[in-house]
This record gives C-alpha cells, structure tokens and sequence, in this order.
C-alpha cells in the first residue's frame, strides 16, 4: 500500500507523462489557479463581512491546499489506492527519483535522504522568515517608544517571528534527522513509509505557504500560542494561520508515525532495542510523544476555525465559551512539543560527544530513560503555564513538584553528556564546540526554568520578558545549537563534502556571544520588571534593550555567516570520505552521500561476545543476510 | 552544488522490505492513527464536559433562561427559553449503524482470513460501505432536526461539533470501504489481505468513537 512492489498493474492509474510533468511548478500552477477560482466562487456564495470574509479566506486557503499538492503529486498514493491501483515498475522509478538529478528535490519523491533535504530546504526558508521577523522584533525595541513597526505590525512580526521559529525547528528535526539520518542509523534501505513521508512534506509546503502568506493579508496580532479569545478576534489572518497550523499537525503526525514504524520494523539484523544508538532512541521517543499530543493542536485549531467560520461559540465567552478551555487543550500539546523539540538535539548532541571523545556514550541505557521521563513528565506539567488564568491554588503544588521533577532527567542527561566527554581524547572539530555551548546554555535556560516553576514566582514573572529570555535560551541556545551542531556533524554524510570549519568558526563565536549578549540582557530587562510582547516600553529598560538588540545582530550574523559557509562547502568543500569522524554508528558505513538504497543488503550487526562483552559492531556489515541469519540474533522483542 | 545522495547504483525497486515486514508497517501505522484519533476524540469528549462542567455565565443549555432575562443568539435575537435538549432517537439510530458498521467490517476481515472468495468479501465491504452512507445520512437527519442553531450558546456548539466529528469520522470511512471494495473487486488485496485487516481497525474504531460521542451527547447532556 505505502512501499514499492513489482506486482503487476490491474490498473494504470495515469499516464506516465501527467506524472511526470507534476512537480513544485505545476504545484504553484494549479494551487494559484484554483485559488483564485475558489476565491472568486466564494465571494459570490458568502457574504463579506462577519463569517464571510473568513469563509472566503478559509475556501481559498483549502483550494491552494488541495490544488498545490495536486499539481505536485501529493494525491497520487491515496487516490492510486482508492482506485485499486499499485504502481508499477516505472512509478517507482519515477517516484525514487532514479535520473532525475537536482530536479528530484524539487519533485515528489521517495528517497527519505531527498525528502530530508527538502525538508531542510522548508526549514531553512521558515527560519529566515523568523530571523528576519526577530531582526525586525529588535529593532522596534532599540528605543522605548520607537515608530520603527508600530504596535500593530510589531504584534503581527511577533506571531509570524515565534510561529515560524518553532515550526522550523520541528521541520529541521523532521527532516535531515528523522527521515534522513535515521534509517541511516538504523541499518534501513528505506523508510518504512516512503510514500507517506514523501506527501508530508509537500502537505507542510503548502502549509508554510498559508502560514507565510499571513503578512499579505492583514497579519493576526495573537502570539505564537495563538490564545483565545484573540485568536477569535483577529483578523482574516487568522484563519489562514489556523489552516497552516492543521496542516502542521498532518505533517506532524505522518512524520511520527513513519519514524516509530521505520525504528520498530526496519533496524538491521542483530540491532536489539539495547544496541540501538541514542540518536534513534531520541527520534524514537520525540515522534511517539507528537504522535500522542498533537491532537490538542488540531482540537483547538478546529474550534478556532469553527468559531470563525461557522459562528459557533467555544471561546465567547458571553455565549458560554471559555478562552481557558483554549488554554488547556493548547497546553496538552504544548508543553510535550518543547520535549518533541529538545530529545532529538539532547540524543544528537550526545552522539556528538561520543564521537569527538572516542568513547561510547556515558551511560546510554540511562539516558534512555531520562528521554523516557522527559517525555513522561511533559504530558503532566502544562500546569505551570495555567497559573495566571484562575488555576486551583490547591494544584500549585502538583504543578511545582512536576515542574521541578523535569530537572532530575534532564540534568542526568547534561551529566552523561559530561560524563561522555570527561577525559576522552578529545578532537576538537566544530561540531563539538556546539556540544559545549549546548552544555552552557542548558544550564542557564534550565535553571531559569526551574525558577519559573515556583508558583510564587511564576506569578510575578510570567508576563514578563524572564520568560522571553528562558523561552529563548532552551529553543535557540539549546535546541537550535544542539540541531546546528547535528548538521555540521552530519554534513558530510549530506552533501559529499566536508565543512569548511574555519568560517563556521566565526559563525560558531558569533553565535555562541550573540545568544548571550541577546539573552542575559533580556533577563536583566525582565529582572527591571519589563513585560513581554510590548512594542513600547518605559525608558528604564533602555539600557537593557539596546544591549539585547546589539546580541541579536550578532547572533543573526553568525547564522548568516554559518549558513554562508554550508553553502560554500557544498559547492567547494573538500570530498568527505565515508567515516570522516572516525565514528562507530552505521551511517559512517556507507559512501559519503549514500547511494540510493543506502547499503548494498541489510546490514548485520555481529554479536556482542558474551565472555569479554565486547560489542561486535558493524565489522560484518554488508554480509548477505541469508548467509549471516544463522549466526546473528534476531532482533529483539517490543522496542 | 554536490548531489545530496550518491549516485543511482542501486536496484530502485529493491528497498530490501519483506512482504512480511510491510505487513507490520501498515498495521502498526494504522494503529497509531487510531492512537492519535483516540487523544483527539478524548479531547473532544473532554471539551464536552469542560463547557458543561464550568457552565460559564449559566449559558450550558441556557438552563438560566427565564422570561424576565431571555437567552439571546450570537446576533442578538431572543430566544424563547432555555435551549432545548436535542433528541435521543435519531442519535440512537446512528449507534445502531456504528455498531452495525463495526460488526460488518469485522465479519468482512474474517471471511477474507478465512480464505472467502474476493467476490465475496468484496460483497460484505460493499454492505459496510452502504452502512456507513447511510449511518453519515442520519447524523444528517440529527443535525437538520436540530431546534436550536450552532450558535446558541455553548451547549448547541459543542453538539453541533460533536455531531461535525461524527459525520467527519463516517465520511472518511465510507471513502476508504468504497476504496477497499473496489482493491477487493479489481484483484488488489484479498491475497495477503492487509489492507483488508487495516480498514477493519479503522472501522471498528470510528464506530466506537462514534458511539462514544453520540452517547456523550445525548445521556452526558
């Protein structure tokens, strides 16, 4: 249903040329005009004003969704099987991308390390709209009262800034980790649902479009947790923000369950759940948490929707609707999303760590199960953003117990990552600079976090800019370096090419004294008492401000000059041989990029010897699995 | 720029994944959908019963409606008194097709386990097909009964939604039997029976969740 086959086809389901001609071009093609076909419809069918100019955005937005992915191909699998259809020979060919070249990322494809780098493409795109957003956020803030923006627009940066920072995020998760470094990890010769991982990302494209688009038409002033009854209120904007927040989660979910399927079903031969890296446990983890909890996301997502288009009541509050239900169900999601987001740069960060101090990672079994707490612990804890709106006193305490439960597994895992590295034989290359500027910012956005978990404080503080700075040292001190420094780490295996290190150096510092300067001095703002969201503010936080957008300068500089030197090494790196690191783990076994089934056969792991209980590793890798099924266990049970 | 994946050495045709593994894949995925389907439907109920519990401003079911304060709509207009309770029977019809739908999809993946002929099973799928439309016709039945509107206050929008989330779930599902009869009908699956086994899950979930809903809002009300 989901896999290529070479069975026979009952039924063509098109013409070869058709398929052929669908890409990102006849995506734009159809999505535009069917867009504008609906746009023009609906004004016909609902009257503008009240639900109507909502209803005319939300028929335009689905007509560009559906219109979009049909140009590009993304209906192709669920129609074929509706239709009773199997794709032939030719179609998987087609599909894999076999001789199409570049133009492959550019078309629906199948490849998992072509959907990857798509992803990455998408992702890249989201955080430059978001940096830009942040450029414009700090800018506005240079001056207390500063007309640079206005509050309007400011409110509208400061929604499209965090949307598209946290989404793009997740998507750099999603996709050079999870769909293309994974399986690589894994021993795979494919994901396990490459079809279904292929129309995810395209179902995210179109998305983004939505979600982007958001400046063109009017903006929507409600923050990147989009609160009710804000979010009931704003403009049309809105409405396609709640679309591109829908599509995120069919995004979301596919990738998550593409991920558990490929970790259960298709690790190589002899790779038990003991022996698997901490990278696939991580992925593992953080997509069966999205999988259980973006739910909350699409739930409040269609009430949003329902109530702006359909006139019903959830969040009005006059009518019986509550903008504190809003806040739960959000909360359901949300607080496992931070988790979803930090566990693949924590797992990756460690492999880091290994590899640079040539020794295994400190206690892998136990930070295991520190990602399992984490993730345990996060579907408990959205308490702690509930204490302003009225939450029982008498819950305070529960919500302060799990709260500063986080740091018990979160700080065994910053140990390993230590205990990883302490007195190894360290080789300083650039992807370990970024593990100790994870380890020093985890500590600082950390234990902020667990000052923030205090009742008494959290009351205080909550609406003011300490939150920003705890906010934003976890995502981008810690999630966004800990993923940056997986890139550089894997960017070999990516491209052919090694990393020019010299000019990621200087991004590296810029960085590392942009996230400080940027982030202490918004902590000191927030310690003056300065709220968050504001475009203007009193003068006594001037000074703070000034310091804080200076960092944001050079913060942004170094991921320019870091993005800047990825491109270059792309085009002129030196090649990368197969185990440029000298790393153990089973991507480093295969060409350097991979071919398109990854490994010549399923790799096997030789077993661990049970007298010295020295792990055979992958020194019999690429042993037909035929000839080595009878020396080599089988895998083991429930992962 | 360098080529991001190596060049195309390898059989396109050969991912290495046996028919045995592919089955685990489609099974263990569609269980995780109904995993996620099942948080979504909990929050759903959840959203239910929050509305009902907090009772913001005495409007669940406008049971604080009096003639001296008259209930009014979104835009305005008095209503006459306290929203009245949608009826039990057309929502006790939709039980009886889920369960009747849910027991059809089971009998259908016996049959194809236990070596029936592909018209046959193809003729079961169809009869789940039917009763699904027809099913997804009585929460249309429910919903143009209705004596109040979607925006009467949050009682009537949470069984709008509920009756939404109904007909969503049977919707969907009568595509995929349609689809399924129609593999079944061309030659496409009754062999390994996958997919067969794959919609039965779906099935039988989407009519207990239909079930679950139903019965929250009628005896939840």
């Amino acid at each position: 249903m989901t896999g290529p086959t070479t069975s026979s086809v009952p039924r063509p389901f098109r013409s070869r040329t058709l398929r052929e001609r669908q890409g990102v071009a006849a995506g734009l093609v159809v999505g535009v005009l069917t867009a504008a076909v609906a746009w023009a419809a609906s004004h016909v069918l609902f009257e503008v004003g009240n639900w109507g100019t909502d209803r005319v955005t939300a028929v335009t937005m689905v007509a560009w969704f559906v219109g979009f992915n049909a140009g590009v191909g993304t209906w192709n699998p669920p129609l074929e099987w509706l239709l009773g259809s199997t794709p032939g020979p030719d179609v998987v060919t087609l599909e894999v991308g076999v001789g199409r070249g570049r133009y492959r990322y550019l078309r629906f494809c199948t490849d998992h390390k072509v959907v990857g780098m798509q992803y990455l493409g998408l992702a890249v795109v989201l955080l430059g709209v978001g940096g830009v957003g942040a450029v414009l956020i700090r800018t506005q803030l240079l001056s207390p009262h500063s007309t640079f923006l206005g509050p309007t627009a400011y409110g509208d940066v400061v929604t499209l800034h965090g949307l598209c920072m946290v989404i793009g995020v997740l998507l750099l998760l999603i996709g050079p980790f999870a769909s293309y470094v994974l399986p690589l990890i894994l021993g795979a010769r494919t994901v396990a649902l490459p079809r279904l991982n292929a129309m995810g990302v395209w179902i995210m494209a179109s998305a983004a479009a939505c979600l982007v688009s958001t400046v063109v038409i009017g903006g929507a002033d409600v923050g990147w947790t989009t609160y009710a009854p804000l979010a009931d209120q704003a403009s049309p904007a809105m409405t396609a923000l709640a679309l591109a927040l829908v599509g995120l989660v069919a995004c979301v979910v596919i990738s998550g369950i593409n991920t558990v399927a490929t970790v259960v079903t298709l690790r190589a031969r002899g790779m038990s759940a003991r022996r698997m890296p901490v990278m696939a446990w991580g992925a593992f983890i953080a997509a069966g948490l999205a999988v259980a909890t973006m739910a909350g996301l699409l739930l409040v997502m269609t009430l949003v929707l329902a109530d702006r288009t359909m006139g019903t009541t959830f969040f009005v509050a006059p009518q019986g609707g509550s903008g504190e239900l809003y806040e739960i169900a959000f909360w359901t999601m949300g607080q496992p999303l931070l988790y979803v987001l930090l566990i693949p740069p924590m797992a990756a960060v460690l492999e880091m760590a290994g590899s640079f101090a040539r020794r295994p990672v400190f206690n892998a079994r136990l930070v295991v199960w520190c990602f399992v707490a984490i993730a345990g612990i996060s579907l408990l804890t959205l308490g702690h953003h509930l204490y302003t709106t009225g939450l029982s006193p008498a819950l305070s305490g529960s919500s302060l117990v799990l709260t500063e439960l986080f740091a018990l597994p979160v700080g065994v895992v910053v140990l390993c990552v230590l205990g990883t590295v302490w007195r190894g034989s360290i080789w300083a290359r650039l992807p370990l600079y970024f593990v100790y500027l994870f380890l020093w910012d985890i500590v600082i956005g950390g234990l902020s976090g667990a000052l923030l978990g205090i009742p008494t404080a959290d009351r205080d503080l909550h609406g003011g800019m300490v939150v920003t700075a705890h906010l934003h040292y976890m995502m981008v001190g810690v999630v966004l370096v800990g993923a940056a420094g997986g890139l550089v780490y894997w960017f070999p295996k990516f491209t052919g090419r090694m990393f020019e290190e010299r000019t990621g150096r200087v991004g590296f510092w810029l960085i590392a004294v942009g996230i400080q300067v940027t982030f202490l001095a918004q902590f000191w703002a927030g310690a003056q008492g300065m709220p968050r969201r504001v475009a203007w503010y009193e003068p006594a936080f001037r000074t703070a401000n000034q310091v804080s957008t200076v960092g944001a300068y050079v913060l942004t500089l170094g991921w320019v000059v870091l993005l800047w030197a990825g491109v270059w090494s792309a085009r002129h790196g030196r090649p990368a041989p197969a185990d440029p690191w000298r790393a153990e783990s089973l991507e480093w076994r295969v060409p350097s990029p991979p071919p398109l089934r990854n490994f010549p056969v399923g790799p096997v792991l030789a077993p661990v010897d049970e007298d010295t209980g020295v792990d055979g590793g992958t020194s019999r890798l690429g042993v037909p699995e035929s000839a080595a099924a009878a020396t080599a266990p089988e895998r083991g049970g429930p992962v | 720029m360098a080529l991001l994946t190596g060049p195309d050495r390898a059989d396109p045709l050969d991912d290495g994944v046996t028919p045995e593994r592919r089955r685990q894949i489609t099974l263990l995925s569609v269980w995780l959908l109904v995993a996620f389907d099942g948080v979504l439907t909990a929050l759903t109920v959840g959203t239910w019963f929050y509305l009902r519990a907090a009772d913001v401003q005495g409007m669940w079911r406008g049971l604080h409606c009096s003639p001296a304060r008259p209930c009014t709509t979104a835009g305005g207009s008095p209503l006459p008194g306290p929203v009245p309770t949608a009826g039990l029977s057309h929502l006790a019809g939709v039980v009886v097709g889920a369960v009747l739908l849910g027991s059809l999809a089971w009998w259908s993946e016996r049959s194809a386990r236990s070596g029936a002929s592909a018209p046959v099973v193809a003729r079961r799928a169809a009869a789940a097909t039917v009763v699904a439309v027809g099913t997804l016709g009585l929460v249309g039945v429910a919903y143009s009964g209705l004596v109040f509107n979607r925006f009467d206050g949050a009682y009537a929008t949470a069984y709008w939604y509920v009756l939404v989330s109904c007909a969503l779930h049977l919707g969907v599902i009568a595509v995929v039997l349609a689809g399924l009869t129609n593999r079944i009908r061309v030659g496409g699956d009754v062999p390994d029976g996958t997919s067969v086994r794959a919609v039965r899950i779906l099935v039988v979930w989407t009519s207990v969740a239909v079930t679950i809903l139903c019965l929250v809002a009628s005896v939840g009300g």
